[in-house]
Parts: C-alpha cells; sequence; structure tokens
C-alpha cells in the first residue's frame, strides 16, 4: 500500500502533517510522538522579530471546539533558525516553515532567510492568523492582497510556496484562485474560525485579546465543505485541516479533495493522534481495496 | 520524560461536598512523578467516544504510591469537565497523560519547612508533605478551608507525619478565619521551632491556593528574607508547552511571558509578582 503524496513539490511519505502551532518545532511531546513519525511538521509561526503574544487568558473551551487568542508568540526568526532548525533537520523529518508578518517587506525577508537555511522543504504562509493586529488574517482576506503577497515571496525562493487561508471570508474560492495564479504550489486550509466567549459572571469576554481562534471538531463541516469548493475551482494541491480527531475524519478530507490532511487540536487531546490516524488511512484503504492514495482523493466530489 | 497512560479508575469518592478524591493505576507517572508536578487528564472514560468536553484537565499529583503504581488527584466540581470527571467508576479507565511540569525544589535533609495551603490549593502541598517528612524534615503546615468538612487532606497529612496547623473561615475547626492569620502567629513564636520575633527558623516556605494567599505568604516569605516556591495555575491546551495557551506574565513589565505548564506551575516566589496588572498574576 503506497500513503505517499505530494504537496506542490514537497513530498510526503504519508499525508498526516503537524499544523503549526499544535507541535512547537516538533520536539514537545518527545518520547510519545516526534518530527519523523509523522509526514511533515509545520513549525510554529516565525517572525522577523520576536513576538511577545496576546495577554491572557489566551484560551477557552467551547462546545466540542476551543478558542485560542496566543498571538503568533515566538522568538523570531533568528533563534528558529539557530535553535531549532538544527535539531529538526537532524531529525530526518520533513519541515514546513510557517511563516508571519506585519508587512509584505516582513513576508518578503523571512521567505528569502528561510529559503537559504538547509533542512527546510517548504514555506507555509500565514496570511490567516485573526490574532494580531496588523498582518495575519488581514493580508489574507482580499484577494489582490492574496495575490500580492504569494508573489512576492515566490520571486524570493525556490521552494514549494503555500498560504494558509483563513475561512472568514465572504469566498474563499476566489482566494484560492488569486492564491494559484500568484503561484502558489499548494494551499493550506483552514485556520481558525473568528470567534469569542463571554464570562456572564464577570459581564467581560474571556479572552484577553477579546477575540480568538475556534478549531477542533466544532469547524470541521465548514473545513470540509471550504476544501470541496477549492478542489474543484483550483488545480493546486490542497492540505485540508479543521477538527480532525480521528482517521474517519482525516478521510472525509482526502474524499473532498485534500492531498494530505494537517492535525492540530486533536494532538492536544491525543498527542499520538497523527499515527493512529497513519493506521487508521491504512486500514480504510485495505478495507476497501485501494492502493494508492489518489484513489481516494476527491471520490466524494459530485 | 512524560507518559500517556491508559489509567483503570481505583476509586473516585466524594470525601465532602463537592469535593472528590480519584486515584487510579498509572505505574509509569507514578514512578516519575514528583510533588508540584501535574497530570493533564480526559474526563471521559476512555470507552467513551466523544469531543465534549474536548481538553484535558491539568490536576496537581495529589498523592503517588510508588509501590501499587497508583496516583491520586484531589478536585472540586467547578465546571462541565470536574462534574463529568465525579460521574467515572471504579474499573472505568481515563487518559493521563504526565507527570507534567517543573514541581517543587527540594531542600536539603532536615530542614525546616513551612507549608500553606487553601481550599484545593492543599493538594499539591499533601504529596510535597510526605516527601519532605521522608527527607526528615520538620514539615508545618498551616491548612485552611472554608469548613471543617472541607478539611479533606488533613488525616492525609497528619499520617504523613506533619504537623498541622487549621484555620476555617466559619470557625469550625482550628482558628476562626484566613490561614494566612497563622503566619503572624507562628513569627510571633507560636507553633514554635519555625520562627521566633522577626528571625526566621524556617528555611523554604511552599504554598498553593488562592492568589491573595499566595501573595500573603510571598510578603511574608519576603520580608524575613525565606526562600519560597508557590504552585499556580491556569487554563491549558497541551499541558506540555507546544500551545503557548497558559502565559501568564510574572512581574509588572515583563516583556515574554510563563507558560504555567512548562516554566511552573511551581514557581519561586522571587519570580513572581502578585497583583502585577491585567491579565498578569492578580489578586
Amino acid at each position: 500500500m503506497n500513503l505517499e503524496t505530494d504537496l506542490g513539490g514537497i513530498k510526503l511519505a504519508d499525508p498526516v502533517v503537524m499544523a503549526s502551532g499544535t507541535f512547537g518545532y516538533g520536539f514537545g511531546y518527545e518520547g510519545l510522538i516526534g518530527p519523523g513519525d509523522v509526514g511533515a511538521i509545520i513549525t510554529k509561526a516565525t517572525t522577523r522579530e520576536p513576538w511577545a503574544g496576546n495577554p491572557p487568558p489566551r484560551i477557552a473551551e467551547t462546545p466540542c471546539g476551543m478558542l485560542n487568542a496566543i498571538g503568533l508568540e515566538n522568538p523570531g526568526v533568528e533563534v528558529f533558525l539557530s535553535e531549532y532548525l538544527p535539531r529538526l533537520r537532524k531529525s530526518g523529518a520533513v519541515v514546513i516553515v510557517n511563516i508571519a508578518g506585519r508587512t509584505f517587506e516582513e513576508y518578503v525577508e523571512l521567505a528569502s532567510m528561510i529559503g537559504t537555511a538547509k533542512g527546510v522543504r517548504g514555506i507555509e504562509l500565514n496570511i490567516s492568523c485573526p490574532n494580531v493586529d496588523m498582518g495575519g488574517m488581514q493580508l489574507g482576506t482580499s484577494p489582490d492582497m492574496v495575490y500580492k503577497i504569494v508573489d512576492s515571496v515566490k520571486q524570493v525562493t525556490h521552494l514549494p510556496v503555500m498560504p494558509k487561508l483563513s475561512p472568514n471570508v465572504t469566498d474563499i474560492v476566489e482566494i484560492a484562485k488569486a492564491a494559484e495564479s500568484a503561484g502558489a504550489d499548494a494551499i493550506s486550509m483552514i485556520n481558525t474560525v473568528q470567534g469569542m466567549a463571554v464570562d456572564i459572571e464577570t459581564k467581560r469576554p474571556i479572552l484577553g485579546n477579546v477575540f480568538g481562534g475556534l478549531s477542533g471538531p466544532a469547524i470541521k463541516p465548514i473545513a470540509l465543505r471550504m476544501v470541496y469548493q477549492v478542489y474543484q475551482a483550483v488545480d493546486v494541491p490542497i492540505l485540508g485541516g479543521g477538527g480532525i480527531m480521528s482517521a474517519k475524519d482525516a478521510i472525509e478530507f482526502l474524499l473532498v479533495g485534500a492531498k494530505a490532511v494537517s492535525v492540530g487540536t486533536g494532538t492536544f487531546i491525543n498527542p499520538r493522534l497523527a499515527m493512529e490516524i497513519k493506521a487508521g488511512i491504512e486500514d480504510y484503504m485495505a478495507r476497501h481495496g485501494h492502493t494508492g492514495l489518489h484513489e481516494i482523493i476527491g471520490a466524494a466530489i459530485l | 520524560m512524560f507518559f500517556l497512560e491508559n489509567a483503570e479508575i481505583i476509586r473516585n469518592d466524594r470525601v465532602a461536598d463537592g469535593i472528590y478524591e480519584l486515584e487510579c493505576s498509572a505505574s509509569e507517572i507514578a514512578g516519575n512523578g514528583d510533588p508540584g508536578q501535574f497530570v493533564h487528564m480526559e474526563v471521559k472514560p476512555y470507552s467513551v467516544e466523544s469531543v465534549s468536553p474536548l481538553l484535558r484537565r491539568p490536576f496537581s499529583l495529589y498523592g503517588v504510591t510508588r509501590e501499587q503504581g497508583t496516583i491520586s488527584i484531589l478536585y472540586r466540581i467547578r465546571g462541565k469537565g470536574t462534574s463529568i470527571l465525579a460521574q467515572v467508576k471504579p474499573g472505568e479507565y481515563l487518559s493521563v497523560l504526565g507527570p507534567l511540569g517543573r514541581g517543587f525544589t527540594l531542600p536539603a535533609e532536615g530542614s525546616a519547612t513551612l507549608l500553606v495551603g487553601g481550599g484545593m490549593g492543599i493538594a499539591p502541598l499533601v504529596y510535597l508533605a510526605d516527601r519532605l517528612v521522608r527527607l526528615s524534615c520538620d514539615v508545618n503546615v498551616l491548612y485552611g478551608a472554608e469548613t471543617a468538612s472541607e478539611l479533606v487532606a488533613l488525616d492525609k497529612l497528619q499520617q504523613e507525619g506533619a504537623k498541622c496547623h487549621i484555620a476555617t473561615m466559619d470557625g469550625s475547626r482550628g482558628y476562626k478565619g484566613l490561614v494566612t492569620d497563622l503566619l503572624t502567629c507562628i513569627s510571633e513564636g507560636e507553633p514554635t521551632r519555625m520562627s521566633t520575633g522577626k528571625q526566621a527558623c524556617t528555611d523554604i516556605v511552599y504554598s498553593c491556593g488562592p492568589l491573595e494567599m499566595m501573595a500573603h505568604v510571598a510578603k511574608f516569605a519576603k520580608e524575613r528574607g525565606i526562600p519560597g516556591e508557590v504552585s499556580l495555575e491556569s487554563y491549558m491546551a497541551c499541558g506540555v508547552g507546544v500551545c503557548l495557551g497558559c502565559a501568564l506574565r510574572l512581574r509588572n513589565g515583563d516583556a515574554s511571558y510563563a507558560k504555567v505548564c512548562s516554566d511552573g506551575p511551581v514557581f519561586s516566589m522571587a519570580e513572581v509578582e502578585f497583583g502585577a496588572g491585567e491579565g498578569e498574576v492578580r489578586q
């Protein structure tokens, strides 16, 4: 059985990818699951300078989901390159680096720095974080801006570039088309759905940032619908995810057109989820007589 | 090093109104968990396929029996997660991740130690007291609760060999009022050997409970030049330091946030500025 897949030039031995921000730099769950145990890891968002992140509380549980407003806390690209990347490189993992910035120039500078670093297989452009004032989602909700940022980044790197799209848009298809026409090699979707929670005793929003991003099983139907739509509108491969908690969930994403799946919040509940999903996909394929992933990718599209 | 164990519930007893003690088999965690560390556990049985509540819940280690490979936690029903946990029956299995976080720093053998706990905050101090007694330390515990029936850890502390001084808000047992009032008695020389006047005979202070209480204990310790540690809490998602959700600004003006799960939950009193400001370690 062959679980190999490809995300716009990023070759994966299996289709299960650790989503950015939920697996740190690959070694947080050492002993239970490491970066080499999965198809690929997407590192925590890296910015040009260190970012402190948002004031707490940063998380709140909601029905079948959670809100987060971390605010892209990270030590900056220089620390990433000197302290985290060397260890990841040694592990032999497929490393995709998520980058974020406040301006176009920051994305371009980051992409060129990451592009010359050894051991990176692709760049995920974070143009969809709902929890930062500038950059993030503001850059990912207009087709023109998405075109411009993907185009600018493509000009400075030979690595495959994969923008991560926000679901907080009127029409995700037009955003995906803009990314494709600017030369995106793949599309990652979806980031979190913007939401909030209120404490009725204090009569205040729960999150320090007021708004946060909803993840977990609550958003899976939204994510599936969006992958289904985008798959039919673009030719570039899709990394699909949103609320995946089981092999069954992951297979649903493959069936609506994802070439690989990302596991995020589910890892917090079951750290070994990604490995269990890989085994579950194998069982499913055996049970249905499939020998390659291409036989199921997009099979549910009517 | 931490482990993911499918832990069989041995007991999950109601020990006071709304307060439960849960003991389960988790041999790796029992063999490796130190006082002040915590476990991050699912509150619904392993066999129940449900995504609600979604996240694990963190609990400090309350008791560890290494020989039997069991651990226990103490909890009060506070919300959906703990009310579901209270329904779990012996023989069922829960997924437990641990031991996690940075625990208490243990003193030299024979040290004079003072532990100040309020409410559910007594939990990590009970396991700590056990370890301190084994280190031949003098262990004095100031234990505060709303009422006598909520002094659920008292027997265990006394069995361990700790000297307990009680305060209840309603006066149903021990001193009537705040447990921190007992600190003054101590500094005036009352329960002996701890300190006399301003001169401290306590080598180290440990505290866990309401923030106001810990702030008071920290101030007391600082004024007397006694080192100390507090165990803090936060909502958490991952429990292992990857999600950065349990951020806490320890001191006013700090540029970065500490993570309760991986930098703590135990912090040096000197690191923490209580009541620092918005979104921080405030009272």
